[in-house]
């Protein structure tokens, strides 16, 4: 038996129903913009019919409604699509990593260029030819002097350039690694949180899309892994649990000296600053370091612009030669006072440093010249800083070598022939020669094993260059890939006004339509109530 | 799919950045006009621009040698052609003072000139060039004939060479001794000159006589080594030419390396502008209008 006030149940039923549906469709618009938030649906199911089955049933006809209720609201999101996200991002941070410290590096070495390195390179090396013309000339030395100390400014401009972008990588990495753990303890929290209200039942909607969202920039940071567990989430770098339930996080620490971690980070923004300290800026210090101990100490051969005549005392000779008609002689043969080496001659020298010591100052009495660059640390490894223009030649321009010769004038005393520039020359001709930039020198990691000079600088140019190159494109392809999936996952989570505004009027309608059910039952009672009593 | 309003703003703002990027590009490369800025634009191409970048630097180097050579032997011509006409006057006196019924008083005169020759002779001999001495070997701080005893005075025989290209050098100096002899020669101009005065003065025609055949001589010399300064400053000149003809075609490579093409990325970055300002159009329209505009 139906009660009578049975259809102002059902219609009060539906009132409320159709207000929370409103409501979350409000709260819905008001999120619209609000980054990670997806959108809410309320579940309207039926109320049970009656009746029950039983002795008691009524013998009307069946299973009569009796309305609807709310049955959960439901966050509307695709747990697929936020791992495919997460995996992207990863990647998307290392590159970005990448290819920002890339970027910095090509605008340290800032080639092409008509002020960098291999500018100034090409200028030192040329300035030794005008010296070469005009060696008894101070002016000609002044420019040689300039173009050497501009060369050695210029490796110590690089080289400090490089640490501090090495520092500043360290510095953000640092920050990284802060933001990481207060991220991870902010997970721990929610999952916190979202255990004890969803032991009643409920879905924490909203606090769900929160974990997701510092999920989501915890993937950008690392490669994390995320498994959800009683409604925890679990989540792991590598092998490592970082954030396990409620049970307290385990922070990632980074040592800056060092450039390692706690625990072995993979990708994200972290490992890719770390990689970049370790593949990029620590290898093109290193190369640069090798380029300059290679010109100064390295081994190479240069061909004599005249002959050259060997003083009376020198009985073995001092250098490996090669005569133009193919005859090699070793360095230490025994040779006759006065000996010859006509023009052409391929001699071979250790280095910049070692040429320059076969030639003799401007000073008089002539006197042997000493080594064009020193070590400010006195050591005999150069690198790009700690190679300086010997004290001796800042000091005086004389004592920079041009000529190989000597005579005695009529006091006995032994003069340097002035007009001879061939020590000049060679130093400017070594520009075309084959350095060894490994044998013979300490273990070292130059790009090239020989090579010239401006060679070594266009592969390192070029190695940076594809490596850029590879980074950008890299970046390009990830936003893209993110860019899709963020798209999809919109499709799914994303707040639709559109959808929204025809959702409101269906409620709006329903209500109303609800509304009017009461309305007419109330007068269905009425005439129930008052037309039928006994006048 | 299901789109929403968010998602086509997101859209929007990704495709207009990608316009911007791209127009950035372009603007770059037109205020800049080359299309090689860093490494990463070319990774090959800046290695051929570095190259090429360096070689246009040494062969203006190489020029500027070719140039001081070229400079250097014009000199010593100048100066040869000065000897080889002070030998030839000196002849033409010797020729005529070997006359027998020439008077004390014209020999005297002749004499005079001679003596004058051999001054001129030492003066072209200290000729410096550049403050330099020319005649002095690798020397050329010092002073290579003394005034009074010029045919003793013994000079460096060293040559200077100049590096006309990579691995070419030229020598551009001549030495001393093989244009006015050495100390001991029966020919040393020096020697030469004093003699004939002493003779002239001397009325030795014999001496006089003799004279005229070692001058000859001596000129043989000089213009040995005349034409030697005259063939090397030919293949100076040739070398000057040639690196004219290098630098040329290295900066032209140069050019097609880096060098934008101006035209061309105008058009681009003009179909650049066209399609941002579509999509802005597009962005306006489509962003705008939703449901609620048409509730009421």
């Amino acid at each position: 038996m139906r009660s009578t006030f049975h259809g102002l149940e059902t219609a009060k039923k539906a009132l409320f129903t159709q207000q929370a549906a409103l409501n979350t469709l409000g709260h819905n618009v008001a999120n619209a913009n609000t980054p990670g938030y997806s959108r809410q649906r309320v579940n309207m199911a039926t109320t049970p019919s009656m009746d029950y089955p039983g002795l008691a049933k009524s013998t009307e006809a069946g299973q009569l409604g009796t309305g609807v209720f709310a049955k959960s609201i439901e966050r509307v999101r695709e747990g697929f699509l936020d791992n495919q996200f997460r995996n992207e991002n990863k990647s998307s941070g290392e590159w970005q990593a990448r290819a920002h410290a890339l970027d910095k590096l090509q605008a340290i070495f800032n080639e092409p260029s008509d002020t960098g390195l291999s500018k100034v390179l090409n200028n030192f090396y040329l300035s030794w030819q005008s010296l070469g013309r005009d060696p008894d000339k101070l002016e000609t030395r002044a420019v040689v002097k300039q173009a050497t100390t501009d060369l050695v400014s210029e490796f110590a401009k690089t080289d400090a350039k490089l640490s501090e972008l090495d520092a500043d990588l360290g510095e953000g990495i640092e920050a990284r690694v802060d933001e990481f753990n207060q991220v991870t303890s902010q997970v721990r929290q929610l999952n916190d949180q979202i255990r004890t209200l969803e032991v009643l039942g409920d879905k924490a909607n909203d606090l769900r899309d929160r974990r997701d969202l510092l999920v989501d920039q915890l993937s950008k940071l690392a490669n994390i892994t995320v498994r959800e567990q009683n409604g925890a989430y679990n989540i792991s770098v590598g092998d490592t649990l970082v954030v396990n339930g409620i049970n307290p996080t385990v922070p990632l620490t980074y040592d800056k000296v060092n450039n390692t971690t706690s625990f072995p980070v993979a990708g994200g923004e972290i490992s890719g600053q770390m990689n970049s300290r370790r593949e990029y800026v620590s290898v093109y210090r290193a190369q640069l370091d090798s380029l300059v101990n290679g010109m100064v100490n390295g081994k190479f051969d240069v061909s004599l612009p005249n002959e050259y005549t060997f003083e009376a005392g020198v009985t073995n000779l001092p250098y490996d030669v090669k005569l133009p008609n193919g005859t090699v002689m070793t360095k230490g043969s025994p040779i006759a006072p006065g000996f010859k080496l006509p023009k052409g001659t391929v001699m071979t020298f250790n280095g910049l440093n070692e040429l320059h010591s076969f030639g003799y100052t401007m000073q008089s009495p002539a006197t042997k010249a000493g080594p064009l660059f020193e070590t400010a640390d006195g050591s005999t490894t150069f690198t790009a800083a700690n190679i300086r223009v010997a004290k001796a030649i800042l000091d005086d321009v004389r004592n920079i070598a041009a000529s190989h010769t000597t005579y005695v004038d009529a006091n006995g005393d032994t003069q340097v022939k002035r007009g001879n520039g061939d020590i000049a020359f060679m130093i400017g001709e070594s520009i075309s020669s084959q350095i060894d930039f490994k044998d013979g020198l300490p273990n070292n990691s130059a790009i090239l094993t020989k090579g010239t000079v401006a060679s070594y600088m266009r592969a390192m140019i070029g190695q940076l260059g594809a490596q850029g190159q590879t980074a950008e494109r890299q970046v390009q392809n990830q936003e893209a890939l993110l860019n899709q999936i963020e798209n999809m996952r919109q499709s799914v989570s994303g707040v639709s006004l559109d959808e929204e505004m025809s959702n409101m009027i269906k409620f709006q309608q329903s209500y109303s339509a609800a509304a009017r059910c009461v309305n007419t039952i109330d007068q269905l009672l009425d005439t129930v109530i008052n037309r039928m009593a006994a006048n | 799919m299901r789109v929403t309003q968010n998602m086509m703003n997101a859209q929007m703002m990704y495709n207009l950045n990608r316009n911007n990027t791209r127009m950035d590009k372009y603007q770059e490369m037109l205020a800049t006009s080359k299309k090689l800025n860093k490494p990463s634009d070319d990774p090959v191409g800046v290695g051929y621009a570095m190259r090429y970048e360096a070689q246009v630097a040494r062969i203006d180097q190489y020029k500027r040698n070719v140039n001081d050579g070229t400079s250097h032997l014009e000199m010593t011509d100048t100066l040869l052609s000065q000897v080889n006409s002070l030998l030839q006057r000196a002849n033409e006196l010797a020729v005529r003072g070997a006359t027998e019924s020439m008077s004390i008083d014209a020999r005297e005169a002749i004499a005079a000139e001679v003596r004058h020759l051999y001054s001129q002779m030492v003066t072209t001999g200290n000729s410096q060039f550049n403050g330099r001495y020319v005649f002095n070997g690798q020397k050329t701080d010092v002073q290579p004939y003394d005034l009074i005893n010029a045919e003793s005075s013994v000079t460096d025989t060293a040559t200077i060479n100049y590096m006309m290209s990579e691995g070419d050098s030229i020598q551009i100096n001549v030495t001393g001794n093989l244009v006015f002899g050495e100390s001991a020669d029966p020919d040393n101009a020096f020697a030469v000159l004093k003699k004939l005065e002493a003779d002239l003065l001397a009325n030795n025609t014999a001496g006089v006589n003799s004279a005229i055949n070692t001058l000859d001589s001596r000129m043989n010399k000089v213009q040995q080594q005349w034409s030697d300064v005259g063939a090397r400053m030919n293949r100076t000149e040739l070398i000057g030419n040639r690196l004219e003809d290098f630098d040329l075609n290295v900066q032209k490579l140069l050019s097609q390396t880096v060098d934008a093409d101006i035209p061309g990325t105008i058009v681009n970055l003009k179909m650049a502008e066209a399609v941002q300002r579509s999509s802005l159009e597009v962005g306006a329209r489509v962003i705008q209008p939703t449901l609620i505009d048409f509730l009421r």
